[in-house]
């Protein structure tokens, strides 16, 4: 189920209603129960065959985890080791069976004269997540980082729905204390308020701009994947509303599943922090997707020997780390060449802060031009970076590149605009003074185009994000960052006032009104 | 707390009441039937309604004759010429934008349970059906097929909410109440001035310039990806419920302008267009009905198909562009079918201007070949344009 669809405005009040009464009258044990039972509804409900899968995969690891918890208290170290490794080999193999196998059958055949069929393998929704997370919670019991707990409470922290589909990637720890908490009072109306407004804020977000922007990405995109040059000014335009696509898409759905867990009173972790306005990609990826990144770096990178062991392995483990975390995005060679595009971002990174120090040139971060600067360098990397991410072939991304740096002139963005007149389009038209043949009515489109593309630069550049808005009522369960404390952020800052309300009642209907468009997230094929 | 929380539901639900009342009133798509004539004109426009719409409306009535197809059938046909020319009292075009065969398969279906229908015109689209992908939208005429099971009610409750509530739903209601459409008086006048809009208006020019040519062919998906492999099952499908069902099925191939014959040729498309007639016509022969299906091609290199207009503004009689007819020919396209298929199943001596051979096992050799000879005639008298589409077009893959 998406939380963009109306199945999923009818789903939530009834389970929220569920989840109180029970809780009231049954108490905590029975709601959680009630929740892991609604969630597993919610995600039966693209495919109820691929239940089995989940739940197959929740059952082996929690039996790894109370044999591994025995081997933890027993104290056998070898036994331990032993145990994760199968326990983590089973999920990569889940993973890679369903993921990668394709790939993998193609790699082989290419390289080898026997010719095996290629499986045509439905991806599991959410695989990688929940596959992820309960890796996540086999390393932190072998650790000694949480202590486990029974099958109902396990059964509730991975499927949680509002973050089961796509992330964030929680951990155990920062999970189970808050389920065990719940009192008997059920939902606070404080909870339901900050839940909604966060819910809707990022719900407008998702289909009012993300699914806005995807027809002109689309059309650009398609135009480089079938060859044809389009234009700089049509690839700027298809770059940048791709970038922005993904980057509403995934913060809408980051305050959906925000808002979502904190109407029964659920605080999840911070996933996303205006991850355009780093000044570097290191920021970048303190703010974009952080769970992933915290992942990575705690599971991956840390144990391949992190920055420990000298500048060249920890560049290596950097583009090792990039490359298995474009790999997880997809079974593609544009994923793996957009992680490596990033890991070599990291090492440049590095390597230039390295440079800076050693020519003893630190203090030029204390000057807001170079800071400037340095995130337009950012910004440019992280979109030329998304073309890659995007095109169907690395053909298509490059393709696109060169249209990009081709610096031609505007007279081919008719091309982008054929046969693209929209509703809003005829309305336009209709109301105009002078007649418009309906041959030139794509200059409407190019113009709203136009508009959506400054309206995203300037909402996720210049306004304060979702939890900077919300940092009042503590919206996540991981501490906000350095809050900038500008005037403007706390004029802005959310409370619960009529004027809010009616400005996100307002927004909620507008998003109601376009749910007829079924667009699920980008996140949700990963 | 509560106050925050009243308001915000008061906003929402005070403009969903408006909107559902405005939508309802209207009923741009007809979903509701509020009105006797619905604006279906609008629908043209929208892939998604127009499945709902269309595909619950059929199930309304009885339909004596159903046009199946894709834009051609939807911006062309019109219910009056089938009644004219073939006899149907209660014709319906089911067409629907970027259909599939596999969708038209079901709507076969869902039209022959549904409605009744046992007659039906099928207009094919040898290139640019959409089996190579998956059609959005398909699932809205899914959901109203064929039963009346709980799920079948499910996605029709869910579809008049996307129906009532949406973007598109309102914006047309809007652009009809401006244009008076509640008001009896000029609600024909209205439809009638959306039909001359759409169908008629000024149009870019075809091709009367090299700027002109160039803009034609740069449309992305332009040239379809027929693929015979991809088109084999669905056919299959489709055939066998023919036969299992008697149908009686007229199978049409829509003429296009003879640009996009030029471009077929040019991109190497133009065998794969012949080899996929050569499949219509064998998955006819091995289904076995013959007897009751037939297959008339206007592919056709003649003065309709090569209609030429020197002054861009000029609104071209016989084409809306270079592959969507306008309802001028498909007159003349109802008419000739009727002409060709004839009760007693006499092929009719063809017409001078050659438009539409009805095509069998038996005559699709000698057809091709004519086609083929056409076609290298059409080149040499205008090596030029020919020339220039060459260096122009990408090759399929």
């Amino acid at each position: 189920m998406l939380f963009n669809s109306f199945e999923f405005l009818l789903f939530l009040p009834l389970v929220l209603l569920g989840y109180h009464g029970i809780v009231i009258h049954y108490g905590n044990r029975a709601s959680l129960l009630f929740l892991a039972c609604a969630s597993l509804f919610f995600y039966g409900w693209w495919k109820p065959e691929y239940l089995w899968i989940i739940l197959s995969s929740i059952v082996f690891n929690y039996l790894v985890s109370l044999l591994l918890l025995k081997q933890v208290a027993s104290g056998k170290d070898h036994a331990r080791r032993l145990l994760l490794a199968g326990g983590v080999a089973g999920n990569l193999a889940l993973l890679g069976f369903y993921k990668y196998a394709g790939l993998m059958v193609t790699a082989f055949n290419s390289l080898s004269p026997a010719q095996f069929s290629v499986p045509d393998i439905v991806l599991p929704l959410a695989i990688s997540f929940f596959t992820f997370q309960q890796i996540a919670y086999l390393v932190d019991i072998s650790a000694g980082k949480t202590r486990g707990g029974n099958f109902p409470d396990y059964l509730v922290f991975v499927t949680f729905f509002p973050q089961l589909i796509a992330g964030p990637i929680v951990h155990h720890a920062e999970m189970m204390p808050q389920f065990q908490s719940r009192n008997r009072r059920g939902i606070k109306l404080e909870d339901l308020q900050i839940g909604l407004s966060l819910f809707a804020l990022g719900l407008a977000k998702k289909v009012l701009l993300a699914d806005n922007l995807a027809p002109l990405a689309d059309a650009s995109f398609a135009l480089a994947d079938a060859g044809q040059s389009q234009g700089s000014v049509s690839a700027w335009m298809g770059a940048g509303a791709y970038s922005l696509q993904i980057y509403f898409d995934f913060s809408g759905y980051t305050d959906m599943a925000l808002g979502l867990g904190r109407m029964f009173g659920i605080r999840l972790p911070l996933n996303f922090f205006s991850p355009y306005k780093a000044r570097n990609i290191i920021d970048f990826w303190h703010r974009w997707h952080m769970t992933l990144s915290r992942f990575l770096r705690d599971y991956l990178y840390v144990p391949l020997g992190g920055n420990r062991r000298g500048r060249p392995r920890r560049y290596l483990n950097l583009l090792l780390t990039m490359l298995l975390g474009g790999l997880w995005h997809g079974a593609a060679v544009t994923f793996i060449l957009w992680g490596g595009l990033h890991g070599l971002y990291l090492c440049i990174n590095h390597g230039w802060r390295w440079l800076l120090g050693r020519l003893q040139l630190s203090w030029l971060a204390h000057y807001r031009s170079y800071g400037l600067l340095c995130g337009l360098v950012t910004l440019l990397a992280v979109v030329l970076a998304w073309v890659v991410f995007r095109a169907e072939t690395s053909a298509g991304a490059w393709r696109m590149w060169q249209d990009m740096f081709a610096f031609s002139g505007a007279e081919d963005l008719k091309i982008l605009y054929r046969q693209r007149a929209s509703d809003f389009d005829l309305l336009l038209k209709s109301l105009l003074p002078v007649h418009v043949p309906l041959g030139d009515i794509w200059y409407f489109s190019l113009a709203q185009d136009a508009i959506l593309l400054l309206l995203g630069g300037l909402l996720c550049l210049c306004l304060p994000n979702s939890i900077e808005l919300f940092r009042h009522y503590h919206p996540s369960v991981s501490a906000v960052p350095e809050f900038s404390g500008s005037t403007a952020t706390s004029r802005l800052a959310w409370k619960p006032s009529l004027a809010w309300a009616a400005g996100l009642g307002l927004l909620f209907f507008a998003s109601l009104m376009s749910l007829a468009r079924v667009a699920p997230f980008l996140y949700f094929q990963f | 707390m509560r106050r925050y929380l009243t308001c915000f539901f008061a906003i929402f639900l005070l403009l969903s009441v408006a909107v559902l009342f405005l939508n309802y009133r209207v009923d741009p798509f007809g979903a509701w039937r509020t009105h006797d004539k619905p604006l279906s004109v609008f629908s043209i426009g929208n892939v998604s309604y127009a499945r709902l719409a269309k595909a619950h409306w059929i199930a309304q009535q009885q339909s004596d004759l159903v046009v199946l197809g894709n834009s051609h059938a939807v911006s062309a046909f019109q219910a009056d010429q089938l009644r004219r020319h073939l006899d149907a009292s209660t014709p319906f075009n089911l067409a629907l934008l970027g259909t599939s065969l596999s969708e038209m398969t079901r709507n076969m279906r869902h039209a022959y349970y549904a409605s009744g229908a046992r007659r039906f015109l099928v207009v094919v689209d040898l290139l640019n059906f959409r089996d190579h992908t998956t059609a959005r939208g398909n699932e809205f005429t899914v959901a109203l097929a064929l039963d009346d099971s709980l799920g079948s009610r499910y996605f029709a409750a869910r579809n008049f909410a996307a129906t009532t509530y949406s973007w598109a739903a309102t914006t047309r209601s809007l652009l009809a109440l401006r244009a008076g459409y509640l008001d009896s008086n000029t609600a024909e006048g209205f439809v009638k001035n959306c039909k001359n809009e759409i169908q008629g208006g000024p149009l870019s020019r075809l091709v009367s310039s090299a700027q002109a040519r160039r803009d034609m062919f740069q449309s992305t998906d332009y040239l379809g990806t027929g693929d015979s492999t991809a088109w084999r099952e669905p056919l299959g499908e489709l055939m066998a419920f023919i036969a299992q069902q008697q149908l009686d099925v007229t199978f049409l191939v829509p003429p296009f302008h003879l640009s996009y014959y030029y471009a077929l040729d040019a991109s190497g498309a133009w065998d794969k267009h012949q080899q996929m007639l050569q499949l219509l016509v064998e998955s006819i022969v091995a289904a076995g009905v013959e007897q009751h299906t037939h297959l008339v091609d206007f592919t056709a290199f003649n003065r309709y198909t090569g209609e030429f207009h020197s002054d861009p503004r000029a609104r071209l009689d016989y084409w809306l562009d270079a592959d969507h007819f306008n309802c001028a020919m498909a007159e003349l396209i109802i008419a000739r079918t009727a002409q060709l298929i004839n009760p007693a199943g006499q092929i009719a001596p063809e017409s001078e201007a050659r438009l539409g051979a009805r095509v069998t096992a038996a005559n699709l050799a000698e057809h091709q070949r004519r086609l083929n000879h056409e076609l290298q005639a059409w080149k040499a008298a205008n090596p030029e344009a020919h020339a220039w589409l060459s260096r122009r077009i990408q090759p399929l893959p």
